[in-house]
This record gives structure tokens, sequence and C-alpha cells, in this order.
């Protein structure tokens, strides 16, 4: 990541402008998608423009909405520095693991697309209401309060 | 001038031994998720340990690593993808929360009761074996319209024990004013919960009831203490028989956030539901008074649940709507299928809305877009066919959230959703921006509120957390009520 | 000569930078033409606005429309 050339240096290397901090990226390091995710996520905290200073690389210009001190245009810059490396390895996981999340999205869909019987539809219903306290937790109302055969019951509806 | 370089230490990636997973920070700890919903909590230390192939037999997380798949090691994958399926089987029930406009601009129109039977035949032809009618008003009271509401309900349940016999549940989102004691007798006897709008402590509830309408403290109280002293007087289960409320959140509450809370602690309440209203809906003027930011409502609701959870440490027993709707992802291995809080949105596979003419909509937000998404008249378009409608195949192509830019790469995915109506009524646009969408500022801090929580490890906490998530009515779960409703 | 941006063509999509021209529609006329490589637009008429806000929010609308346009494009890819 290197600053554009010609102007007063921030703390950090970057270029420092009035009301805005600009770098730029090299492409093989940063992918384009990881620049993208990052940009997206400061879109609604400054004005980000993207230019290609030169083949393979990036030049981004994030531009505070309201005034801001050089420091916290660095600080910006930081953060945007530490987010386009997690979307690199985000990406970089991403990619190496399509096929992976292809298969099981797929099969997943399947299951959950297929269409079901009615018996299915009631038998699933019937194994949530036994589940109807996962984590058991709760203590039955029928063991604290007797019977628990009240007719207004919701569950105890017909059907 | 000499090239200056400012260089990112790269951390590096095992790509060949991870499975996927995605992680964000969480105060000076990491989230990690999955696809499935498992989730672990990490130090700096192991996440980078994780991410660059240093968990091995011997480190201390290997084995709950390996059992969440976020190692490629022992990776099941076809368990995986049944838990994904899991956890979105409800979608293949059809739409099972059907929401019904009973009357509309303060009585202009009310739905006769000859629609209400329409209703009825097409929603029982419906494949789920569970249904939830929900009766509300559409700038209106429902209660209004009580003798229609009184024969959906009957011809409903005389329907379904003839033919059908599923389970159905009924229940009625009011503001009290037209409520009388015949009313309230009639709706216990005949099963129908209510919730309602108390927006807490008098001085708070009353000056909202400027924007909202609705009854005020004084009444509101009032019916609520009726209602639940029935309910214990017939021996009704308190955990399933109760008024659910909710709050409309305004500046005022998030003013007197612990005033709120306490309210609900001294009428009974099972539950608090915080809403947050929403920009469009008003004024600029009136929303200058009302409105926050959502920097402000995630600081709102943060602090709020903290102070929910801590008077449940102390034996307290509310717990908190948005939380629960979360927790129960985060936590046991189903999905509530809460029309908005699921990629894809639910609306018109989870959900139905019904105008007082017999329109039908894909969900109960999308009646104040009418021409827009409309879907047809009750009468004229069979249940089944109403996946195949252009309307609700757009509105669920634009939610996914693996089409979402933000979405796409965030931690909180497994558990999260957005609705593209809203999107079009606030932005214009079903897909939106995620990055200035409130709901997804609001989603975030609900999460990282848990997570965090969850993070401590304290076992009062967690049993906290846990209780919420025992499974209730979708209509108990989620009572939330849309503009039309306030 | 109102305000002028250049929209890299390798990093902004066309379709995406229309698709911004129409959203700002109402506050400012934008003439889009093909320079080097680039996409430029042209603001004139932005009425009581900043014009350089103007631009700035644009161009964040335009790197927002490119963003969600190629991951809907990837995804429509892959099914
Ligand atoms: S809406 Fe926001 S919180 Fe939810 S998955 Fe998308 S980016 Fe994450």
């Amino acid at each position: 990541m290197s600053a554009e050339e010609g102007a007063a240096q921030s703390r950090l290397g970057f270029q420092l402008g009035p009301d805005h901090i600009s770098f730029d990226l090299d492409e093989s390091a940063y992918p384009i998608d990881a620049v993208y995710g990052a940009c997206y996520l400061f879109i609604d905290r400054c004005y980000v423009y993207l230019t290609r200073p030169a083949e393979g690389r990036v030049g981004v210009r994030l531009t505070a909405q309201e005034a801001a001190s050089p420091e916290a245009l660095d600080a910006l810059a930081g953060e945007f520095a530490n987010e386009l490396l997690a979307q690199t390895l985000r990406n970089k996981l991403s990619q190496s693991t399509s096929r992976i999340r292809e298969y099981y999205t797929a099969a997943a869909l399947r299951a959950a697309t297929s269409a079901p019987s009615v018996d299915d539809l009631l038998a699933e219903l019937e194994s949530e209401e036994l589940l109807e306290d996962p984590l058991e937790i709760m203590v039955p109302w029928e063991e604290k309060h007797g019977d628990g055969q009240s007719s207004t019951d919701p569950d105890s509806k017909d059907g | 001038m000499a090239e200056q370089s400012v260089e990112i230490q790269t951390t590096a990636l095992d790509t060949d031994n991870l499975g996927f997973f995605r992680w964000g920070k969480l105060g000076d700890r990491h989230i990690v998720t999955n696809d499935a919903g498992d989730w672990a909590i990490l130090s700096a230390d192991e996440l980078s340990q994780l991410l660059s192939g240093e968990v091995g037999t011997g480190h201390p997380r290997f084995e709950e690593f390996q059992g969440k798949g976020f190692l490629r090691d022992g990776l099941d994958l076809d368990a995986f993808a049944t838990k994904m399926a899991q956890r979105n089987r409800h979608v293949r029930r059809g739409p099972h929360v059907h929401v019904v406009t009973l009357s509309q601009n303060d009585g202009a129109a009310n739905m006769s009761t000859e629609t209400a039977e329409q209703i009825v035949d097409f929603a029982l032809a419906g494949m789920s074996p569970a249904m939830s009618f929900e009766f509300q008003g559409a700038g209106g009271e429902p209660l209004e319209n009580f003798a229609t509401l009184q024969r959906f309900v009957e011809a409903a349940q005389t329907q379904n024990k003839q033919t059908t016999g599923k389970k159905l549940v009924f229940s009625v989102q009011t503001n009290l004013t037209a409520m009388t004691e015949e009313i309230a007798e009639w709706l216990i006897a005949n099963e129908v919960l209510v919730c309602t709008r108390l927006d807490g402590p008098a001085a708070v509830h009353d000056a909202n009831q400027k924007h909202f309408g609705g009854s005020t403290h004084a009444d509101t109280v009032r019916w609520i203490e009726y209602f639940n002293r029935r309910y214990v007087e017939l021996q009704r289960d308190p955990k399933q028989w109760h008024v659910e409320g909710r709050v409309a959140v305004t500046r005022a509450t998030i003013g007197a956030a612990r005033e709120v809370v306490d309210e609900y602690v001294q009428r009974g309440m099972q539950r608090i539901h915080l809403q947050p209203i929403e920009a469009s809906d008003y004024d600029a003027e009136t929303w200058q008074s009302i409105g926050y930011t959502a920097d402000e409502y995630a600081d709102f609701y943060r602090d709020t649940l903290d102070y929910i959870v801590d008077l449940n440490r102390k034996g307290v027993d509310l717990a908190e709507g948005m939380a629960t709707i979360f927790l129960i992802k985060i936590l046991s291995e189903e999905d509530p299928g809460i029309v908005d809080i699921q990629s894809p949105y639910g609306a018109g596979t989870s959900q139905l809305a019904y105008g007082v003419d017999g329109t039908i909509f894909p969900c109960d937000e999308a009646r104040s877009g009418e021409e827009t998404f409309a879907i047809g008249r009750v009468g004229e378009i069979a249940i089944g066919a109403i996946v195949e409608q252009p309307t609700v195949r757009a509105v669920a192509a634009a939610s996914l959230l693996d089409a979402q830019p933000m979405c796409a790469d965030c931690w909180n995915k497994p558990y999260c959703g957005f609705s593209p109506i809203r999107n079009f009524i606030a932005q214009g646009d079903l897909f939106g921006q995620r990055s200035r969408c409130f709901e997804c500022k609001e989603h975030i801090a609900i999460a990282r509120s848990l997570f965090a929580m969850l993070g401590e490890n304290k076992p009062e906490t967690t049993e906290v957390l846990k209780r919420w998530t025992v499974v209730r009515p979708p209509h108990a779960i989620d009572t939330r009520a849309r503009k039309q409703a306030f | 000569m109102g305000e002028r941006v250049a929209f890299d063509a390798t990093l902004y999509r066309e379709d995406a930078l229309q698709a911004a021209v129409d959203a700002y529609s109402e506050v400012a006329k934008i003439e889009v033409s093909q320079g080097e490589g680039s996409f430029d637009a042209e603001f004139t008429d932005v009425g009581d606005y900043d014009p350089k806000m103007i631009v700035h929010a644009f161009a964040n609308h335009v790197l927002h429309e490119t963003i969600a346009r190629r991951r809907q494009a990837a995804l429509d890819t892959d099914s």
C-alpha cells in the first residue's frame, strides 16, 4: 500500500488532503473483491472514490462527510486498512472452500424444499411440540400445577 | 517524491485445512460463525491460530472447532447440510402466519363477514399444519369491527374441526380503545390472545399517545390487569396466557429506559418487545422530536437489554422479544420463521396479509404499497399458487443475504434477515444499502449484545438467555406491529 | 462548466452509473460521456445543493451500485 505522491504525509504514510486521505493498493496483494468489500463498509461513514493510477493498482480516496482532523482521517484510513486485510482473508477462505459450500448449500436446499407430505409435516410438528422446551429449562406447567388438562391451553386445541 | 509504503501484516491463512466460516470483532475478542449457525467466541490469538492452521489435536479447542465444522478435518458435509435444512424447514410448510386487516383508516373501511369467510377458506387450504391468525387494523382499530372478528374465529374453528384439523392460534393487535368487558370475555372464552402497546410509565406512554393514538396509560394498564387476572382465575398457564406488550421506542423511551422496563416488571408482564419507530412514517419535524439515529438506538438497546438480563438474574421473569427471536436461532437448531428475520424473507412463503377487501399481500408491511405488492384477491387465486407469484419471487430473491454485499461476509448472517419491502418504502429500492439500513444496525446490535453476554460464560446469565428460548407459538414470539397497527 | 468526475471503466460499471444518474435525476442534471477508459459525469443544475457534496454522494452511489451488481452477477453466473 503506498501513498500518492506530492503532498504532506500522514502519520501512517497516506496522503492527506484538507478533508480527505488517499492511498493506493497493489491488486496482487489485495484482490479487487476485498477492496470493494472494505469500501462497502465505509460508504455510510465517508465518501469513497476509486481510481486506477496504474495497471494493477487501485487508488482509494476517503473524504470525510464533515470536518475532520488529520488524526481522524489517519484513523479512518487505518481502520480501512484493517478491514481490507480482513476482507482479503475472507475472500481467500471463501475461494478455498467454494466447493464445500456449493455441496452443502445444494444438499440443504434439496432437503428444505422437497415437497413434504402432510404426514411428514404433522410428524415434524409433533416432534417440535415434544421439543417445546429444547433446553429443558422450564419446569412443565403440569408438574407445577397438577394435571394441566385445562381446556384453555392453546396447545390442547382440537387438531 | 519517494513512494511511501504502509505495510499491512498479512496473517497466514491455512486454506487447505479450514472449513468455511465468517468472523468479526466482539470487543477485544472475535466471534466466528458458520452457515449451519454454529458459533464460537475466540481471543485474538485463537483466531489467528485457527486461520493459520495452528489448531491441531493438542490444541485446547481442537475438538470444539472440529465439531463446529471450522476445520476441514472430520467435517461431515451431509450432517452439516441436514442442520442447515433443519433451520429452514418451516419454508416448505407454506404460509403459517395470516395477518387479517379488519378495519382501515379509523373505520372508513371494514372487512365484511363474507370476506372473512373467504379468507378462512383460502388460508385453511394451505399445507401448514399450524396456523396463526393475527387481527390488526390499518390506521384503525380491529376491535371496531368485532362482529367480523367473531365470525372469522367461529368460521375457522368450525371448518377446522370438520376438515383440516390444523392447530390454530388467534391473536389481536389492539390499542384497547374499543375494548369492553363483553368483548374481553368473548376473546378469553374463544382463546384469542391480546397484544397491545404499553410504552412504559404514564409519563412516557401518554406522551407517545399524541403520535400513535390508542388508549391512555391508565386504560391500557386496567385492561392488561383485567385479562391477566381472568387468565389466572381460569387457571391458565401464565407462560401461554398473558397480554403481550410492545414498546414503540421514541426519544422519550430512550431517556427513560429503566423506568419503561420497571413498568413492565411492575405490571407482571412476561415479555417486553422493544420496537423502533421508522423515520419514513413521520414528517421531518415530528421525527426531529421523537426520532433517533440507528447508533443511538443500538446504544439504547444494549443498555436496556443489560438491565433486563440483570433483573432476570435477580429473579424477575421478563424476556425481551427481539432477543428471544435471535436467541432461538443462536442457542437451538430451530428457526422461529419470523417473516423479516430469515433469509430468504418469508413474505408469501411464511406470512400472508389481507386487506379489508380481501386483497392478498405477501406480508403486513406490504399493505402500505398497495399497487406495487398486491398479489390478488381471495376467491380468485389458490394459496398454493402464491409462491409462484412474480412479486413473491422478486421479494424473496432481493432478500437473499448471499446476494447482499455486506451480508454475504457478515458473521451475523446465519441469524439475520431483512425486509426488502421496508427497503422499498424507505429507500425506494428492494435491495437497499445495508450500511444505511436501520434494521441492519439494529440486528447487529442485538446479536452483538447477546454474544457479548454469552461470551462472558457466566452460568446465571446463560441460564436466563436459554430460558427465553423456550418455544412459544409464533404470534407470541413476534409481537411487533407494523406501522399501520400502532 | 459544472463539476466533472471520471469513473474508471475497470472499477465502476456503466449500468451502475446509469442507475445512479436515474436516482439523482431530481437533484441534479448529470450528463454522462465516454472518456478514455472511463465514464465521465458532468453535473449541472444542482439547485441549492453544494455541488461538491453532490458529486461525492453520487460517487458513493455509483460505487454501491457497482458492488451490488457485481455480487448479483457473480451469483447469477454460479447458479
Ligand atoms: S443485515 Fe446487517 S447484520 Fe444482518 S447479515 Fe446483513 S450486514 Fe449482517
